[in-house]
């Protein structure tokens, strides 16, 4: 009941947000290019060009044009990707989504199972060696150029152990195995479609060592990101009174900080988690290009340089919704933590 | 105030009476800087909207777009220092530290332009200089010096908390070093930026020039025959300016607005809160690829103003929650109640005080904003292909990688160093001035 | 005095800071000791380092502090037999030190508004005490007595209502012996004696109060949920460091009132912190002054009240107001707090006192009984 409420205004709040980007990716396809070659493609006769701009409304005068392509937007009607065989972008988001997800989310995993922890050693170590070698590692890795970083994952752990014939990571794309080419996706997760609707162990095995390589190169920034985050707010919640009172119950140091610090600690820390998902995304569109992922962020690379305005347009508004979906649960999460804001 | 202030005061106000001379230079010294910043600003802003109509011819006129955003920023701080010439004729007290920080403020956004920017510069410096003759000095330093011990005591604090903490101090080394590097460039470097050899291609660290007479390649060369160590250097000033000059007017910009949101709140701030959201929603990297394809050529000059374009709201977000706090405090009402204007309030009360987190936020910016503008040149974005830049350098070894890692591995190693110093600092300066985390 | 009598023994207690500005020498040589049953009072100005003494006797004095020195002697009473063993706080192992906290000595901070933890229900905050302390196989086999004979009153049919009478016969047996209980069976029970702390620090529905959270609750309630996780687990010795100074006056009387109350139920020693001596005149009859982090004088409470020995005292006697005061200024203790991190040589008091003589510059005073139960650190004592 008044968690509907709260989910409710959430949502209210996120309205603007969405609209602002939709009217600013709007206005970015005017500056950009024109916005009628969204729709045309080599094969359109030049004289059938006026006909396609009197039917999406170009002739219109502009406020009339920017609620068509609201309107359109609205329909499922994101354009036509010149860049990708001039398939509708609603289509090839499909197609590419799940390719991205699944990397964004093995990245996330490695970071939050590692972020924590790390985080709350540096902070019951503070200011000792741990502390400093914790806070260096966290730090390089925002301070890592991911491209760089992921070429040279790639030489050592591919270019190298090839060259030495050894064992290696794949040094790109999703998978090998050749059966893949007859795979019917069912999910588009491979990791999961090979798994429980193939039931095929070396095709998950196989999926999950091409993940490896860009998951960790994209998952170190975020890690960097949670440690960081998980050391200040553990450190601040340290010093709160309630942490004197547990410690004066008796309880153990294990006890007082994975117990009563670590829920507080955690408030905060989910905020970055969330926001994290954004800089995720654009690590993606590096990561992506490097190891020949086929995802959205390649596609969206490779969009910007063929001057694709539809495709930019989609990737653009597409990424908007996850991170404003990603805001949203991380609200919600805030309520199950904090007794406090539950049912604000 | 210590009664020696006071008694400075007094003869300050004596000297008013007779010649005061003194100040009418001062004052008409600081209207010419502020006319001056006017016809820049002003220049600046309506070439390159002509340029962006199509008005202009694209090409010569180019470089005029490139200085857009700061010449904004320079128009307001014109329009503020206009204000305070004004003052400084009536000997009005705070005009005279209101011009300091304003004069080095107009200072450092001017070193942000480069060339043509040094020379305003050193003239926007002046006023500062007269403020500290000895026969000005003596009729505002005391009282400014008052009202300052309390932050000067907290600074040595913090300065004693810096010297204690290893990695803070590796930070601000490394930081030194790549900004004298950068600064040196011409007397370190061996080769020039975008001089090349061709017959020496690919050259592993260490090895002799094949022409006659020239150096040796110390960390090799890239596939062009370039030295990888000089043009290291020569792009440690391109990277390390643009970053800079990145933030220091994403933090302008985002605190003028976010300090008019938080202070004035109600519908500004509604709209400025919805508006940052939009950008923060949008991913930074496609967003800066989008202005500079917006903005026609790709260069170094449309990275930087696309990446001040992005980064500001960042700025204007944390300067607006510090604003919201710090309105309702006691010395704002009291401030307010003395009659203060809205303006200096939030110039010389609210302002400083939350200037902290500012400091620790755009720290760590400096090694973000590298990042992106790196990333930028490696996708394509950035100067045309020979530029000494690192993105860029690793973008083009990157297609020799298989026989040549020194040409990647080194730039990359500089961008990893920089930032990383960049973020060792913000971060330990962060454990260091928040209040929060603060050892008592 | 005797120490059979006594429960805590501090001698010579020495806590230093180190900040920045220097080292604070926070506590220098406090010497308390508190009689078995007693309600001592322990007063002072603010900064004299009573919350600091607290925190050093359950050695939560965190960094920049560290306790350098001194004795903390607990003499532990066993339950059962009622032997009594000394124990020095300041030598037990972090481990065993656990085992003190909380159990035989437990504390109730200052402020309500920030000692709970706000994340967590007030059961689960005070059954977490009784989990950790306490062997709750007896409680988990009286709990299923009770469960059952509640379902005794009930309709069942004759057959099911034998079967149940068996049963609890069956553990009724067992509550001379008690089998090991399991957690889920364990957690039910301190949930239940939690509920009968709360039933006994007089918290209003206590039962709805259990599933609440602290920001829920009144200041007045917070501070009676903090109480009960303080007595949960029957201590030997109950801190309450300013207790009740965030409260407003009404609910600071029902609070003390309780304390009193509880204290003939539960039997322990209590140490009252505060600088009301209202509040010491009614509540304690022993109690100890402390100034700059030294004890300067120890006695019963009449007695202090009545012929207070101590210089320092006297002076904070004076400042006290009466009602039907018609003062117009109050006395004061001329000068100023000193700082600790260069106190006063010799009796930290000097520059303020008025019976100053050169000894006192030079010489501390050791804490000493002056007359027959009333100890005081002077070179010139009153009267
Ligand atoms: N964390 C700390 N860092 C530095 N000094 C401290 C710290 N905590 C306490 N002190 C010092 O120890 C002294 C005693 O403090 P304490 O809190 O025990 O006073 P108190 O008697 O409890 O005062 P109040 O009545 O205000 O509670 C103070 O003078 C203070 O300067
Ligand atoms: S020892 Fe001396 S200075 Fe200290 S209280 Fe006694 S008389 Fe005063
Ligand atoms: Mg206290």
């Amino acid at each position: 009941m008044k968690l509907r409420d709260f989910i409710l205004r959430r949502l209210i709040l996120a309205i603007p947000v969405v609209f602002g980007v939709m009217t600013m990716t709007w206005f970015l396809s005017y500056i950009i290019g024109n916005p009628v070659a969204m729709y045309i493609n080599t094969n359109t006769p030049a004289s059938a060009i006026p006909a396609i701009r009197r039917a999406h409304g170009f002739d219109e005068p502009l406020y009339v044009q920017y609620f068509l392509y609201l309107s359109g937007l609205f329909q499922g009607d994101w354009g036509i990707s010149t860049s990708t065989s001039f398939r509708p972008v609603t289509e090839i988001i499909l197609l590419k989504f799940p390719a991205t997800i699944e990397l964004s989310m093995i990245a996330m995993i490695f970071a939050i199972v590692l972020g924590i922890p790390l985080g709350i050693l540096s902070a019951t170590h503070k200011d000792q060696k741990i502390d400093h070698i914790m806070r260096i590692f966290a730090l390089a890795g925002v301070s890592m150029p991911i491209f760089w970083f992921a070429l040279m994952l790639k030489h050592v752990l591919y270019f190298q152990l090839a060259i030495a014939g050894l064992p290696h990571l794949p040094g790109g794309e999703r998978y090998t195995l050749i059966r893949y080419l007859s795979f019917k996706y069912t999910t588009g997760f491979l990791l999961i479609d090979s798994l429980f609707f193939y039931g095929d162990f070396t095709l998950f095995v196989d999926a999950l060592l091409h993940l490896a390589m860009p998951g960790f190169c994209l998952g170190y920034l975020t890690i960097a990101i949670i440690t960081r985050m998980m050391r200040s707010s553990m450190l601040e919640v340290l010093r709160e009174d309630y942490i004197t009172l547990a410690r004066s119950k008796g309880l153990t140091e294990r006890v007082v900080i994975y117990r009563h610090a670590l829920r507080n600690a955690m408030i905060p820390t989910v905020t970055v988690i969330g926001l994290a998902f954004g800089s995720l995304i654009t690590g993606a569109v590096l990561t992506e290009t490097i190891f020949n992922w086929p995802g959205l962020g390649k596609w969206a690379v490779r969009a910007i340089f063929s001057s694709d305005l539809a495709a930019i347009n989609g990737f653009t508004l597409l990424v908007a919704f996850i991170f404003v979906t990603a805001n949203l649960v991380v609200d919600l999460i805030y309520g199950v933590l904090d007794p406090r804001i539950r049912f604000g | 105030m210590s009664s020696e202030s006071i008694q400075a005061m007094a003869e300050g106000s004596n000297d008013m009476e007779g010649r005061g001379t003194q100040f009418q230079i001062l004052a008409l010294i600081q209207l010419i800087v502020s006319m001056m910043g006017f016809m820049f600003g002003g220049t600046v802003v309506l070439g390159s909207l002509a340029v962006m109509m199509g008005g202009l011819e694209a090409g010569s006129w180019l470089f005029l777009t490139a200085w857009f955003v700061q010449s904004i920023i320079i128009l307001i701080l014109s329009y503020m220092l206009l204000r305070i010439g004004i003052a400084l004729l009536n000997r009005d007290m705070w005009a005279f530290s209101a011009a300091l920080y304003l004069n080095l403020l107009l200072v450092l956004v001017f070193l942000t332009i480069g060339g043509a920017g040094t020379i305003f510069a050193t003239a926007a410096i002046v006023p500062v200089v007269v403020l500290f003759l000895p026969d000005v000095k003596k009729y505002w330093y005391p009282s400014f010096y008052e009202d300052t011990v309390p932050r000067i005591k907290e600074l040595r604090h913090a300065l004693y908390l810096i010297r204690k903490s290893p990695l803070v101090v590796a930070g601000i080394v490394i930081l030194v070093c790549f900004v004298a590097i950068a600064l040196l460039a011409p007397f370190i470097t061996t080769y020039g930026p975008e001089q090349r050899i061709w017959a020496d291609s690919n050259l592993p660290p260490g090895s002799p020039s094949s022409v006659e007479g020239m150096p040796d390649h110390i960390w090799g060369t890239d596939d062009s025959g370039g030295d990888i160590y000089s043009r290291l250097i020569w792009a440690a000033q391109v990277d390390l300016r643009i970053s800079l000059s990145v933030v220091i007017v994403a933090v302008m910009i985002g605190t003028f607005i976010g300090a008019v949101a938080g202070y004035y709140g109600g519908k500004i701030d509604e709209l400025v809160m919805r508006v940052t959201d939009v950008f923060f929603a949008f991913p930074g990297l496609i967003l800066c690829m989008a202005i500079v394809m917006a903005l026609g050529e790709k260069s170094l000059d449309t990275i930087s103003i696309a990446l001040m374009v992005v980064w500001w709201p960042t700025y204007a977000r944390l300067v607006r929650g510090q604003v919201l706090a710090e309105r309702e405090k006691l010395y704002v009402e009291a401030a307010r109640s003395i009659g203060a204007s809205d303006g200096r309030i939030l110039l010389f009360h609210i302002i400083p005080n939350t200037i902290q987190p500012l400091i620790v936020q755009s720290t760590m910016d400096v090694g973000s904003v590298l990042l992106t503008a790196a990333g930028l040149a490696f996708i394509g974005f950035g100067p045309p292909a020979g530029a000494a830049e690192w993105g860029l350098m690793i973008a083009i070894a990157q297609l020799y990688f298989s026989m040549n890692q020194y040409a990647i591995f080194f730039p990359g190693m500089a961008i990893l160093l920089t930032a990383l110093a960049s973020n060792l600092v913000g971060d330990g300066l962060r454990d260091i001035l928040d209040p929060k985390l603060r050892r008592r | 005095m005797a120490t059979e009598e006594l429960v805590l023994k501090i001698t010579g207690l020495k806590t230093n800071f180190y900040t920045y500005e220097g080292v604070v020498l926070a506590l220098d040589g406090v010497e308390l000791f508190l009689r078995r049953g007693d309600t001592m009072g322990l007063v002072g100005e603010t900064g004299c380092g009573k919350s600091v003494t607290a925190r050093s006797i359950l050695r939560l004095v965190e960094p920049p502090g560290k306790i350098e020195e001194g004795e903390i002697i607990f003499f532990d009473s066993d339950d059962r037999s009622g032997k009594i063993t000394p124990i020095d706080l300041l030598q037990l192992h972090p481990e065993e030190m656990l085992h003190v906290r909380g159990k035989r000595i437990s504390i109730v901070f200052q402020d309500p508004a920030t000692f709970p933890n706000p994340v967590f229900r007030i059961g689960t905050q005070i059954a977490e005490s009784v989990l950790l302390h306490q062997d709750l196989s007896r409680e988990v086999v009286e709990m299923k007595i009770g469960e059952m004979r509640n379902s005794l009153t009930g309709d069942l049919p004759e057959e099911r209502r034998s079967q149940v009478v068996e049963k609890i016969r069956y553990y009724e047996q067992q509550l001379d012996e008690p089998p090991e209980p399991d957690d889920k069976d364990k957690k039910k029970a301190a949930q239940i004696v939690a509920e009968e702390m709360l039933k006994l620090v007089k918290m209003p529905s206590p039962s709805s109060v259990m599933m609440q959270y602290p920001h829920e609750l009144s200041g007045g309630m917070r501070q009676r949920a903090l109480i009960a996780m303080a007595l949960v687990c029957n201590p030997e010795i109950l801190i309450c460091d300013e207790a009740t100074t965030a409260l407003d006056v009404t609910v600071q009387a029902q609070v003390l009132n309780l304390l009193n109350e509880l204290k003939k139920e539960i039997g322990a020693s209590i140490i009252i912190i505060t600088h009301d001596m209202g509040v010491v005149a009614e509540t304690c009859n022993w109690v100890s002054v402390m100034y700059a982090g030294t004890t300067v004088e120890s006695c019963a409470t009449v007695d202090l009240f009545a012929n207070p020995v101590h210089p320092y005292t006297a002076g904070l006697l004076t400042a006290v107001p009466k009602l039907h005061d018609t003062r117009e200024r109050f006395p004061q203790i001329r000068g100023t707090v000193p700082n600790l991190i260069t106190p006063p040589s010799g009796c930290r008091f000097h520059p303020r006192c008025d019976y100053c003589t050169e000894i006192c510059k030079k010489e501390k005073p050791e804490l000493k009984e002056h007359r027959p139960g009333h100890w005081v650190a002077c070179h010139n004592p009153l009267s």
